[in-house]
């Protein structure tokens, strides 16, 4: 068995192991600062039993309950309502169901009938709900700082329009608009007053890619890409499954390419070149740690090693061994294999497209004629706007939920330019840092409180819809452009008439009336028009004869070269202030509250430098964090933090390295060829997740290659037999006369997204504890995705393993609570009654998986003491507690918590089932966790019913249990890992 | 009537607040004279305006005094009249004329009945409503309370430091078994009283405020014969049964107008609620605490419990009462009692084995708690 080490700590013997560092700011978050020693404490604990007796007795609360005057008939206390609406963020977008109870949307579901994600949802996705409650969205409109009614910005905004100078441009500013109803809005409000012009700019920029289409295709699309019918994949510094494009969908296609469930027995490739650890590196079969500054090189040679070998003549370059080894493989899967880089430049972008052009893969697996419509920003245009500004060309502009001066500060030139445009509008739904330079300030609802729609794809369209009334003083976009423009009724009569006039045929509604067809597209959230089809481009080969020179020979230079990135939960950083999101891992490293700069272990020895050591980055001063994997010379800092107005969580969380973004050959630059790093001398305590619970020299995950497998099934799975063999037992047997829960977890499909971490957060009310608390361990997910590394440091392989209460038979924990709050179910189920737990952690102690979380303070308002309460975040107020599950105790200081597979969501399913009067049906249930996954990694069902998919995979040659050796007999089982590659011959 | 310590702390309070209210009120009299000097007009005498109120000054031949129909205090039996305070602020918004006329000229039956036999002029209605006004400011004084457990706990405890002063020092009582018979006596009676307090912390049985409307439940589902599900009808369906809105209660209320009981009052306050768009805020009598995850569809749909099994006799109910303490121990009590539905409903075709053993007789019922109905997280999620 291949030796797993958690973090580098754990290599080093145990004297040499570094001590905890810890910070040396002083941080105070409320936690520590409490004054009341344990002495005061028993002084009032005894006066505070004797007053609470009698005050108890004397105030019965009076609560009161008021009924609806009106019943609306679709709403029923207590029971969820769902609606079908979109997610979009001006970087992915998803169709979701929204959970609304009493009122409230409470979580948020991917919608089901979407085939792009089937139902998932990312871990942004789930995070946005809390967005909606956040305290420090706008809440009126401000002119210069001074609150001012709607119908006065009106009137003095159409005045302003009514007597505009028509030499100047009125600028309309936005992120990618897919929704058709808002363009043909903005092309009506152009028409109305042509001198307003729209321009669109993204948070990040995938311009390069537009560029290289456009020069291949003759039109500047972004092409679908399709994962699940490659066979092949190779990724050159890209992190498809985390952030580039479209996470959650290619999360769907990438696992479901690799599974080895139900029979199939085929699996996809996957080797990746990259810099950084990312997510989607840490999951490729084989990874190869290269240089940003190398990825010409790299993608040159491949070019030519693929050409060579399709019989073009080209003059033969001796490429990196693992390229030439990569070609044979792709040559041979020509049409079914895929080549993509996250990188934004031209020349790469260019080469990739004629990678994937010889290997014959437009049509198949790179799908152009139905484009997806993100990301229409091009930096050149942007570019240019900013000349104009300069110019004085442009007479005032309207920032309609962008923020270019936080995400291309372009050094200072943005500022600058901004500044020379008289009229300044800032149109936000949350603070951001273009606001502030902006006259008028003008809130926008959530996307949860707002009418909408999209069209992803060409005839995919998609209804965002209200699931509240807006909370705040709040107008959407689209409502201002109407009311300036003098037009009649709402935004949501102007959507229903474009959807009339523009998407209603008798074949997209199935012969229906328009009304009924509105009512269904509003139910299914998702309409799509089959006869729709996109302009069909062919490609003409792009000229890289100049990449193929430029990137003929590797870089000989020794620069520390900087590589900025995307975390998995924070993104390009519009949604940073939410506290689900901050408490969020990332997966890979496994810090939440900070970013830092990422090292390799090598230039970490070399330096003498280990994780907390402060540096200083191109004046820059951050945390180190030692990466394993990383490329030796290149340092890696992710962007989306040190936002300096975007709330009260993200606010000054972290460091701002978009003033590190320039523009390269007309695009933004996430990298850059050479930066200074010194030393400080000072430390600072990361907030990492990582050395916590450390289940070292144990087969935890287990994990074995594709011929191995497909000799063996069972082949890395040796032990479980051996186990299983043993299995006696001095306790008696549960016995299960109904249901028996269980869950099974695929590792090989697994992602790591961390999506299932939210999703669990958000359905269960899991505290979020904050920076301070993290430090201490006290972190309170109820599901953690463990993260392993195997191997040499410089280019470990990664397994990673989702692992939540194992609901164990023989639970440790049972056994030793002695007040019985901590109990088995007569279905399965290790119950927790956190009403009666009094707090001994004795169950915590002698819980061999760590998953049990004590509160050691109150987090979401809970207890009725001030002084037990940590809440950094802001999860005790009113507004926040909105997102709240009622169906779930929130549990307060003093207990113990943990997984209760959903307990609440069993019961609502059995009820349905009861109430019908017939069984209930395998896969009704499903559990948070398992709903959101992208990979359908999670299973989880009956193991009494044999016929359940549940019973199918526990016959699986592939499953074991978490430490099965103790004989805790768990009720969730895995799949063990499979690599497709081979033991023997690898590519590095 | 519910008795706790709650009521005797009150009274507590209650001798305490005529003094203060006296107090304030010296402090103020001299303001307000001044108050009073600037209004035009003469001013009510509001002590002759009680005192026709109370029937100390005649109203009428044969007429009965105002306060024999609306109670000025709220109390435990249903008085279908509206209390003097309701009515008081209705009054105080009328003007003279109007206040006579809807005084004596009555619509209504019962008011018909009643009113017309008063005899009042001009000045002594226009010194009631200046009491009705005052009582509509100033609302009601609560019900005077009776001795109660605390007072008997306090008692006890004097007289056992008597009898223990006396048997240490004063030693007038010549036999000791009277000292120790009194202690052992008020010794146990307060420890009963303290477990029996404690137990019925945060529970409230036999409670019963009340409501915003003289709504009857006897009248509706006991003499109208309405089934409870035509206005719960959520216990059908969802977790809690729901409280039915004012535009339901007004399928009838549309038309029925003039209570058996009540008059017009009471159903003229519905129809305001939902002509006005005014909430109704009932008081909420049965509660779990937040931690109970309770279904009433569970229970009344899959489980076909009839209500009264646990809301008591309501359709007997002038006032609705909690009938059970809703303690954890009785629903677990019932839970080990119940018989499920086990043939009937398809769903616990799951249970293979107790089918089984019903069929071959090892058992003759499959009680709730046998298929883990009192497992601890089917309650507590």
């Amino acid at each position: 068995m291949k030796e797993y080490w958690r973090s580098l700590e754990d290599l080093l013997p145990a004297e040499e192991a570094p001590q905890e560092k810890k910070s040396s700011v002083v941080l105070s978050e409320g936690a520590d600062s409490s004054s009341n020693s344990r002495r005061d404490f028993l002084k009032y604990f005894g006066f505070s039993i004797a007053s609470a007796a009698v005050l108890a007795g004397c105030e019965r609360p009076v609560k009161k309950a008021i009924p609806y005057l009106i019943q609306p008939e679709e709403v029923k206390p207590g029971t969820a309502n769902y609606y079908a609406s979109t997610f979009y963020d001006g970087a992915e977008m998803v169709p979701i169901l929204v959970k609304v109870r009493d009122g409230r949307p409470i979580k948020i579901e991917g919608n089901d009938l979407c085939q792009m994600t089937g139902g998932s949802a990312s871990a942004r996705v789930q995070a946005s709900l809390l967005n909606l409650y956040d305290e420090s969205r706008p809440a009126q409109p401000t002119l210069d700082g001074n609150p001012i009614r709607w119908e006065d910005v009106d009137a003095k905004l159409l005045e302003t329009l009514s007597t505009w100078d028509a030499e100047k441009e009125f600028v309309i500013l936005t992120p990618s608009i897919i929704s058709p109803s808002t363009k043909q809005l903005i092309h009506d409000f152009k028409t109305k007053y042509p001198f307003v012009v729209h321009e669109t700019f993204d948070a990040y920029s995938y311009s390069a890619l537009k560029e290289a289409c456009h020069k291949g295709f003759g039109s500047a699309v972004i092409p679908s890409f399709r994962f699940d019918k490659a066979k092949m994949v190779v990724g050159f510094n890209v992190d498809f499954l985390g952030t580039w494009l479209q996470p959650t969908a290619f999360g769907r296609q990438y696992a479901s390419a690799r599974k080895l469930t139900e029979g199939q027995r085929e699996m996809m490739r996957h080797v990746q070149f990259e810099p950084i650890m990312s997510l989607t590196g840490s999951n490729a079969d084989e990874r190869i740690p290269m240089s940003a500054s190398d990825e010409g090189y790299y993608l040159s040679s491949l070019y030519m090693a693929v050409a060579q070998r399709s019989g073009m003549m080209v003059a033969a370059v001796k490429g990196p061994d693992a390229i030439d080894k990569v070609a044979d493989e792709l040559v041979a899967l020509r049409g079914q294999s895929l080549v993509v880089s996250g990188t934004n430049d031209v020349s790469i972008q260019s080469l990739v497209l004629e990678i994937n052009h010889l290997l014959q893969n437009f049509g198949k697996t790179i799908n152009v004629d139905k484009p997806i419509n993100l990301y229409q920003g091009c930096d050149k245009k942007f570019d240019a706007l900013l000349s104009r500004m300069e110019s004085s060309a442009v007479g005032a502009v309207m920032f309609w939920e962008t923020n270019p001066l936080y995400h291309a500060p372009l050094n200072g030139r943005t500022k600058e330019a901004i500044k020379k445009v008289p009229l300044r509008i800032g149109v936000q739904s949350q603070q951001t840092e273009t606001a502030l330079v902006c006259s008028y300030q003008l809130p926008a609802p959530h996307f949860l409180e707002k009418w909408d729609d999209m069209e992803l794809v060409d005839g995919v369209y998609t209804i965002t819809q209200p699931a509240i009334r807006p909370l705040f003083k709040t107008r959407a976009p689209q409502e201002n452009l109407m009311a300036w423009a003098g037009f009649e009724g709402s935004y949501y009569d102007y959507i229903k008439l474009y959807w009339k006039d523009q998407i209603y045929n008798a074949d997209i509604a199935k012969g229906k009336q328009f009304e009924t067809f509105w009512k269904i597209s509003l139910r299914d959230g998702i309409v799509v028009d089959k006869n729709k089809k996109g302009a069909s481009l062919t490609y003409s080969n792009i000229n890289i004869s100049s990449s193929t020179n430029n990137y003929n020979s590797p870089n000989s230079s020794n620069d520390l070269e900087l590589v900025l990135y995307q975390t998995v939960p924070v993104g390009d950083g519009t949604l940073a202030n939410n506290p689900w999101l901050q408490e969020l891992p990332e997966p890979v490293s496994r810090v939440c509250w900070d970013n830092y700069v990422s090292v390799s272990p090598a230039f970490a020895a070399l330096r003498g430098w280990s994780q907390g050591d402060v540096v200083d980055v191109n004046g820059l001063e951050m945390p180190v964090l030692v990466q394993p994997g990383q490329a030796r010379n290149t340092l890696a800092i992710a962007v989306g933090y040190g936002r300096s107005n975007a709330g009260r969580v993200a606010s000054d969380l972290g460091k701002n390295v978009y003033p590190f973004v320039e523009l390269k050959n007309g695009h933004r630059s996430y990298s850059l060829p050479k930066v200074e790093v010194v030393a400080t001398g000072g430390t600072y305590e990361l907030a990492a997740t990582q050395s916590h619970h450390s289940m070292e020299g144990r087969e935890l995950v287990r994990e074995t290659t594709i011929a191995e497998f497909l000799a063996n099934p069972a082949s890395g799975n040796e032990t479980h037999a051996k186990v299983e063999k043993l299995h006696t037992s001095l306790y008696h047997e549960h016995e299960y006369k109904g249901h028996h829960w269980g869950m099974s977890i695929d590792l090989n499909s697994c992602i790591g997204c961390n999506a299932c971490v939210v999703a669990c957060s958000a359905e269960n009310n899991v505290p979020v504890v904050g920076r301070n608390e993290v430090r201490r361990s006290h972190e309170m997910h109820w599901l953690r995705l463990d993260r392993y590394y195997a191997g040499d440091t410089d280019n470990p392989g990664v397994v990673r393993q989702p692992v939540m209460c194992q609901h164990c038979d023989n639970a440790p924990c049972e056994n030793v609570c002695p007040v019985a709050a901590t109990n088995h179910s007569s279905e399965g189920i290790n119950q927790m009654a956190y009403n009666r737990c009094i707090g001994t952690r004795y169950c915590n102690n002698n819980c061999p998986y760590k998953v049990r979380r004590f509160n050691w303070y109150d987090y979401t308002g809970a207890d009725t003491i001030p002084n037990n309460r940590v809440d950094p975040a802001g999860m005790t107020l009113d507004l926040k507690r909105m997102v709240l599950n009622p169906d779930v105790t929130v549990r307060a200081k003093g207990v113990i918590e943990k997984c209760s597979m959903c307990i609440q969501r069993i019961q609502d399913k059995k009820l349905t089932a009861k109430k019908d009067g017939r069984q209930l049906a395998d896969g009704e249930i499903k559990t948070a966790c398992q709903q959101t996954c992208p990979a359908d990694a999670i299973t989880f069902g009956d193991m009494n019913d044999p016929q359940s998919k549940i019973s199918k995979l526990l016959k699986d040659a592939r499953q074991y249990g978490l430490l099965e050796e103790l004989h805790t007999l768990p009720s969730v089982v895995y799949l063990s890992k499979v690599r497709n590659k081979d033991k023997n011959k690898t590519l590095s | 009537m519910v008795k706790t310590l709650s009521d005797s702390l009150t009274y507590g309070k209650k001798i305490l607040k005529p003094f203060f209210v006296l107090c304030v009120l010296l402090a103020l009299s001299g303001i307000k004279t001044e108050v009073f000097a600037e209004k035009k007009g003469p001013e009510p005498d509001i002590k002759v305006g009680e005192r026709l109120f109370f029937g100390l000054i005649p109203s009428g031949e044969g007429s009965a005094s105002c306060v024999s129909c609306h109670a000025v205090h709220s109390g435990d039996s249903i008085n279908w009249n509206p209390s003097a305070v309701e009515m008081a602020k209705v009054a105080a918004e009328m003007d003279l004329a109007t206040f006579k006329e809807h005084l004596l000229t009555p619509t209504g039956a019962m008011r018909e009945k009643v009113h017309v036999k008063y005899q009042l002029d001009d000045e002594q209605l226009f010194h009631l409503q200046g009491y009705l006004v005052q009582l509509s400011e100033n609302g009601v004084e609560d019900a005077p309370i009776s001795i109660n457990k605390l007072l008997i706990f306090l008692l006890l405890g004097g007289l056992m430091t008597f009898a223990l002063v006396d048997l240490i020092f004063t030693k007038k009582i010549p036999y000791k078994a009277i000292h120790v018979l009194i202690i052992v006596f008020g010794l146990s009676f307060q420890l009963k009283l303290v477990a029996h307090e404690t137990i019925d912390l945060g529970r409230s049985q036999d409670y019963m405020p009340d409501q915003p409307i003289k709504f009857s439940h006897k009248v509706h589902a006991g003499d109208n014969k309405i089934d409870c599900l035509y206005c719960h009808s959520n216990a059908d369906e969802g977790k809690s049964s729901g409280i039915p809105s004012a535009g339901l209660c007004m399928n009838c209320h549309q038309v029925v107008r003039n209570g058996t009981n009540s008059g017009q009052f009471e159903i003229a306050k519905v129809v305001d609620a939902y002509e006005n768009n005014k909430d109704i805020e009932w008081v909420r009598i049965h509660n779990l605490p937040d931690h109970v995850f309770f279904s009433h569809a569970q229970h009344v749909n899959v489980g076909k419990r009839e209500c009264q099994e646990c809301h008591g006799d309501v359709e007997n109910m002038h006032i609705l009462k909690q009938e059970h303490d809703l303690s954890m121990g009785w629903c677990l009590d019932c839970h080990k009692a119940t018989n499920v539905n086990f043939k009937d409903n398809d769903y616990y075709k799951t249970f293979e084995a107790l089918h089984k053993d019903l069929d071959e007789g090892v058992r003759d019922s499959i009680k709730a708690a046998d298929i883990g109905a009192n497992d601890c997280m089917k309650c507590h999620h």
